[in-house]
């Protein structure tokens, strides 16, 4: 591109990661410990895990996806247990499948320990710099070049690129072409890999106001606080040491002058006005959005949450906006606690560049071109955790392809990581992807919670994990087990003791001899309500397999395996209805569809279908039957004919 | 795909008869054997069009014939078809037939039209089964039921239900997602009455599934009682002729003697049996173990009294045995409804043994060499439905041409809970009140199929019932003051039962059924 000479540099490495955003630093990470040479690229070296948007980590079904990264043996749990200011475990009141934990971070300090964390890690190299190209040969990538002419050869790339690619930041009638947070944007990358082939979206999100906590009126707002205890995000991190002072957030609402401020001046919105060509989240739309769409709700809130320790800048959760600058500071003014409020950084939306990702495999990989991997907002989705995941994956997959090993591939019963890959590589995603519950079939087995229970053993297998934590793992599974076969063999008789601890809880009293579990089962009551009745349970039993006293263990793992008990027992039933729909979902993701097989052959396939399983080439009959445009007549003709050619196979034996 | 023919209409003497041609060839197939008129191609023709002329072979004119022409997709099968309507007689047609099967059509599987439309998404499973039990409809109510499910009056009820439950599995995932924004308080309440009348709905289809068969196949009827009470002379009346010998020597009917009739709108399937008493009499012996097999599985029971002879040892015997054979089924099937046929199938062989013959009585009517696929739908189903068995019984006073009741009837019936009914074989009284008695005991007393669709197949009733399951379970929760996620779980398992009803879910063992229902794979 620029200078030849620099091509002549050969710089080489295993992996190279193009991003040091939140999928860029797990991808880089991932590759580094697998014992792989990485290089991650940054735009700037000061951005690296920078949170340009919510200071928060988590939320509902975003909790999950941070602790199924920390058990696969990802970075972003332990790093929010070091940098959080406040932490709530959210839906406490509804069942335990939807409880997500959200930690308020210090932005500052959140960044600068992923950073040291990075920079302490063998075998990985931060490097400044624009990639702007792709370099790919014979169906496969072999290096990146960057905006200044150097050449850097890998055997995979994994693009992070976030919402850089092509930037602009827009509010009112200012257009800057810049990334987040005025950083510069990535004005190459786009074409080189049109040149390659990919189809590429325009996708828009955008950020509320910052404002001065000195002038804001904080007793005018509600107060939030922090959990006590804290549940940290990590299942390697010590709940003790986690217990600290806790900032507080505030709630606030709009009101109808705000309305009445945003209708005035809803023309001066770049989005009404046809500034912005990108596509924005229904689900995460602007205050003005809000507005114009649910003109009969009288107020929205707006959540007043803190940057950091370190600063004043308060962020206003649910304000986003690109209305022009004055807009901005009029409306914001009509809120109660508001009335001098100052801003120090305005709203904004912003539009970049992302890969149509239907494009991908599962393993993130692109169909096209061997060893590139992509993950993160490049991918079309929204959000820190689902950039994190992703970037995970890809890094395990990359460093997997490169030392020759299989794929890691997450099914949907498996966890919110599967969810959100398959959605993101199946469905046709025309707006950023935001991971919620209600995008998991199976989420009372995919409780953040049992995180570790189901994806130790494959971050170990995968080499993330080490024999330590694995092994503490089995530890707990194995008591676990042992502590709910002793509940469903621990009988009590309806003892004048057990059926006052009855009606204590409004529990009808016992006509004859019941097991633990059956009453930890009853809506009233649960393991910890029945202890008193347990008079097994101080020491708690030997667990055969490890060889581990339970009752030796220390009070955290205790903890962890009690709550599991219960959690088994109380919702056997549920659980098991879930099991029986996850073998049903299985008979269709365990019929593989080769990737030879042309679907024009197929007869009695619609059109539409056709076309789209020709092109997206669906590795399963459950993924085909996701793709949107598939009906389930087209799959019962796949079906058909997948029978038909076995059974035809089978005569010909 | 290769091109079929077949013809469509009744094998018998009928004015018209149709032969109808499909897939790719259609057209150029037809072309060989149909002379139009108008001496033109039917390829040069536009589709839906009908055409004037002769079927030639060798020229030879076989008939007189009218060509109709419908290009796919707008056909039945979405395939190129033509129909050749001739006349209608059984050689005409199958000459027909023979002349375009040498010019290049191979001949249509039993079903094999339908199981194309179904592939090509021209009508979905519930409207392709509803085909199938077209084809063996045994009696006008049975065509009326299907045909209304062909029509999609099946699926439209189901759909309607499915989008009930979506609406609040969207709210309750919404509520989840947002738990800042939206409040669910109180919600379950309303839910819970929601739950109710989808249960409601859900219930008149699964229950219909009993009438359906009774239509579909006939009630099941048997005539008992201990030896020459008249039994035989009661089905030869019902029959209108003589079958049963007719002897004065008691215990002349050994074997079962079938029949099927049609009674004023009711269609019964007529069992004689052996007369029931204590015996040594090897033969005889036998042939009472079979009425009692036989009685075990009756939907009717015609318990035939001699009424101008006091009640003795073998008649008392004969109503206790009917009342045992009641037991286990009464109440059970008809009354308890869903949960009840599951746990219920379980113990009892003889309701699978139902329920294989039901099902093999639906494959023989669509697919008669269905071999290994028949043998996988009688496993699925085995176990889970059983419908008979639950006997109801009537008392047949028979013989009242020689003087009234020598035992008091209304202390019968009070006894027993069975209605009595007067009857005299001999001078043929007793029918009407016999033929109201019945309908009472099934039908409610009315004929209602004018307007209500009936479940008639075995699939679709699993599956109802499943849908019933998991609104029980919802409710369950709802009663247990479950969080709101909970119901989510068992909402969806009744979404997706409701949706592989109507085929718009895909159930991965919907390939078992296609196989055995269209004789895929040969």
């Amino acid at each position: 591109m620029r200078s030849s000479a620099n091509s002549a540099w050969g710089n080489e490495y295993d992996l190279i990661v193009v991003g040091a955003g939140h999928a860029g630093c797990e991808a880089a990470l991932a590759g580094a410990r697998l014992g792989l040479s990485t290089i991650m690229f940054a735009i700037s070296v000061d951005s690296i895990a920078m949170m340009p948007c919510n200071p928060n980590v988590g939320g509902t079904s975003k909790g999950h996806l941070v602790r199924e990264l920390d058990a696969l043996g990802g970075e972003m749990g332990k790093n929010i247990d070091k940098t959080f200011i406040q932490s709530r475990m959210l839906n406490t009141s509804k069942g335990p499948a939807v409880h997500s934990l959200r930690a308020q971070a210090d932005k500052q300090k959140y960044s600068m320990e992923m950073r040291k964390t990075l920079e302490n890690t063998p075998n990985l190299t931060i490097r400044q710099g624009e990639v702007a190209g792709v370099l790919a040969e014979g169906g496969n990538v072999y290096g990146v070049e960057t905006a200044s002419g150097a050449i850097y050869r890998g055997k995979a790339v994994v693009l992070a690129t976030g919402t850089y690619l092509g930037a602009r930041c827009i509010f009112g009638d200012v257009v800057n072409p810049t990334g987040p947070n005025g950083l510069q944007a990535a004005t190459h990358l786009t074409d080189s890999l049109k040149c390659l082939g990919f189809a590429m979206q325009r996708f828009k999100t955008g950020t509320p106001p910052r404002v001065d906590a000195r002038t804001v009126d904080f007793d005018e707002l509600e107060e939030q606080r922090g959990d006590e205890p804290i549940t940290p995000f990590s299942f390697s991190t010590d709940p003790n040491t986690v217990q600290k002072e806790q900032s507080l957030c505030w709630l606030a609402y709009t009101n109808e002058k705000t309305h009445e401020v945003i209708r005035r001046n809803i023309h001066r919105s770049p989005l009404f006005s046809g500034f912005i060509e990108g596509t924005g989240a229904r689900y995460c739309p602007s205050i003005e959005d809000k507005v114009v769409k649910f003109p009969q709700k009288e107020r929205h809130q707006i959540f007043v949450e803190p940057e950091g320790l370190y600063t004043n800048e308060m962020y206003l959760s649910g304000m986003s906006s690109s209305l022009p600058e004055d807009v901005q500071v009029e409306m914001l003014r009509t809120m109660k606690g508001f009335s001098h409020a100052h801003i120090v950084r305005n709203a904004y939306a912003i539009e970049y560049d992302c890969l149509d990702a239907t494009q991908l495999l599962p393993t993130l990989e692109t169909k096209s071109i061997g060893g590139l991997f992509c993950c993160g907002q490049f991918n079309g989705s929204s959000g820190y955790e689902e950039a994190a995941a992703q970037g995970l994956v890809a890094g395990i997959n990359a460093s997997r392809k490169i030392i020759g090993k299989e794929p890691m591939v997450l099914d949907r019963s498996q966890a919110y990581i599967g969810v959100l890959i398959d959605d993101l590589v199946t469905k046709d995603n025309r707006e950023p992807y935001r991971m919620m519950t209600s995008r998991a079939e199976y989420r009372l087995l995919l409780r953040q919670d049992n995180a570790d229970l189901r994806l130790t053993k494959i971050g170990h297998d995968m080499g993330l994990i080490d024999d330590a934590r694995y092994r503490r793992l089995l530890e707990k599974e194995s008591a676990i087990d042992a502590e709910s076969k002793r509940m469903e063999e621990t009988y009590v008789g309806e003892t004048p003791q057990v059926q006052e601890l009855l009606m204590s809880y409004g529990s009808s009293p016992l006509k004859t001899g019941a097991s633990l579990a059956e009453l930890i089962r009853r809506p009233e009551l649960d393991y910890w309500k029945v202890g008193p009745l347990d008079t097994g349970r101080e020491p708690m039993h030997v667990s055969p397999a490890h060889q581990v006293v339970v009752a030796a263990m220390d009070p955290v793992m205790r903890r962890e395996i009690e709550e599991q008990v219960n959690i088994q027992i109380k919702y056997a039933g549920y659980i098991e209805r879930q099991r029986q729909q996850v073998e049903h979902f299985q008979k269709l993701e365990k019929r593989v569809l080769p990737p030879e097989l042309d679907y024009t052959q197929v007869r009695g396939l619609r059109l539409e279908a056709m076309q789209k399983l020709n092109q997206r080439k669906p590795t399963s009959v459950g993924q085909a039957s996701r793709i949107s445009g598939v009906s389930p007549a087209d799959i019962s003709v796949l079906l058909v004919y997948l029978e038909a050619a076995t059974r035809r196979r089978e005569i010909q034996k | 795909m290769s091109t079929i023919a077949g013809i469509c209409t009744a094998m018998s003497p009928t004015a018209i008869g149709i032969i109808r041609i499909s897939g790719p060839d259609a057209v150029a197939v037809a072309d060989r054997v149909f002379r139009g008129k108008d001496e033109k191609k039917l390829a040069a023709h536009a589709s839906y069009t009908i055409h004037y002329g002769w079927v030639v072979e060798d020229g030879e004119t076989l008939d007189e014939v009218l060509a109709l022409l419908m290009r796919g997709p707008h056909s039945y099968t979405a395939e190129d078809v033509v129909e050749i309507h001739c006349h209608g007689g059984v050689f005409v047609l199958q000459r027909i037939l023979a002349c375009v099967l040498k010019n290049g059509a191979k001949p249509a599987e039993p079903g094999e039209f339908t199981k194309r439309a179904f592939l090509a998404g021209r009508i979905d499973l519930s409207q392709a089964e509803a085909v199938a039990d077209l084809l063996s409809s045994r009696n006008i109510y049975a065509l009326q039921s299907s045909t209304r499910q062909l029509r999609g009056d099946l699926s439209q009820g189901i759909n309607s239900i499915r989008a009930e439950v979506l609406h609040e599995l969207a709210a309750i995932e919404a509520a989840l997602d947002d738990p800042d924004a939206y409040d669910m308080d109180g919600y379950s309440n309303g839910l819970a009455l929601k739950v109710g009348e989808w249960q409601r709905r859900i219930r008149k289809l699964v229950d219909s599934f009993r009438t359906g068969k009774l239509l579909k196949e006939g009630i099941n009827t048997v005539i008992a009682g201990k030896p020459n009470t008249g039994k035989s002379s009661v089905m030869n009346l019902l029959l209108g002729q003589e079958r049963s010998i007719v002897t004065e020597v008691p215990g002349t009917t050994r074997d079962l003697i079938e029949e099927g009739i049609y009674l004023d709108g009711m269609s019964l399937v007529l069992s004689d049996t052996a007369g029931l008493r204590d015996t040594k009499d090897l033969v005889e012996g036998l042939g009472i173990e079979k009425a009692k097999e036989a009685l075990a599985k009756a939907d009717l029971i015609l318990l035939v009294l001699d009424a101008s002879m006091p009640l003795d040892e073998d008649d008392r015997a004969a109503i206790e045995l009917v009342g045992g054979s009641k037991v286990p089924g009464k109440g059970i099937a008809a009354d308890d409804g869903i949960a009840a046929d599951e746990g219920k199938a379980a113990g009892e062989g003889e309701a699978a043994g139902e329920c294989i013959a039901a099902d093999e009585g639906e494959a023989v009517g669509e697919c008669k060499a269905a071999g290994e696929c028949e043998a996988s739908g009688v496993n699925k189903v085995g176990g889970v439905s059983k419908v008979g068995g639950a006997s109801k019984v009537v008392l047949l006073a028979n013989k009242v041409d020689l003087g009234p009741p020598v035992w008091d009837t209304k202390d019968l019936e009070k006894q027993t809970g069975y209605p009595v009914v007067l009857f005299s074989a001999k001078e043929r009284t007793g029918g009407e009140e016999l033929v109201g008695v019945v309908r009472q005991l099934f039908y409610s007393g009315e004929v209602t199929f004018n307007d209500q669709v009936y479940v008639t197949n075995i699939r679709q009733h699993r599956l109802l019932c499943e849908a019933g399951d998991c609104l029980d379970k919802v409710k369950q929760s709802i009663e247990q003051g479950m969080p709101e996620d909970f119901f989510a779980i068992d909402l969806m398992g009744c979404y997706e039962n409701l949706g592989q009803v109507v085929g718009e879910s895909v159930e991965e063992d919907l390939i078992d059924e296609i196989f055995s229902k269209f004789c895929m794979g040969k």
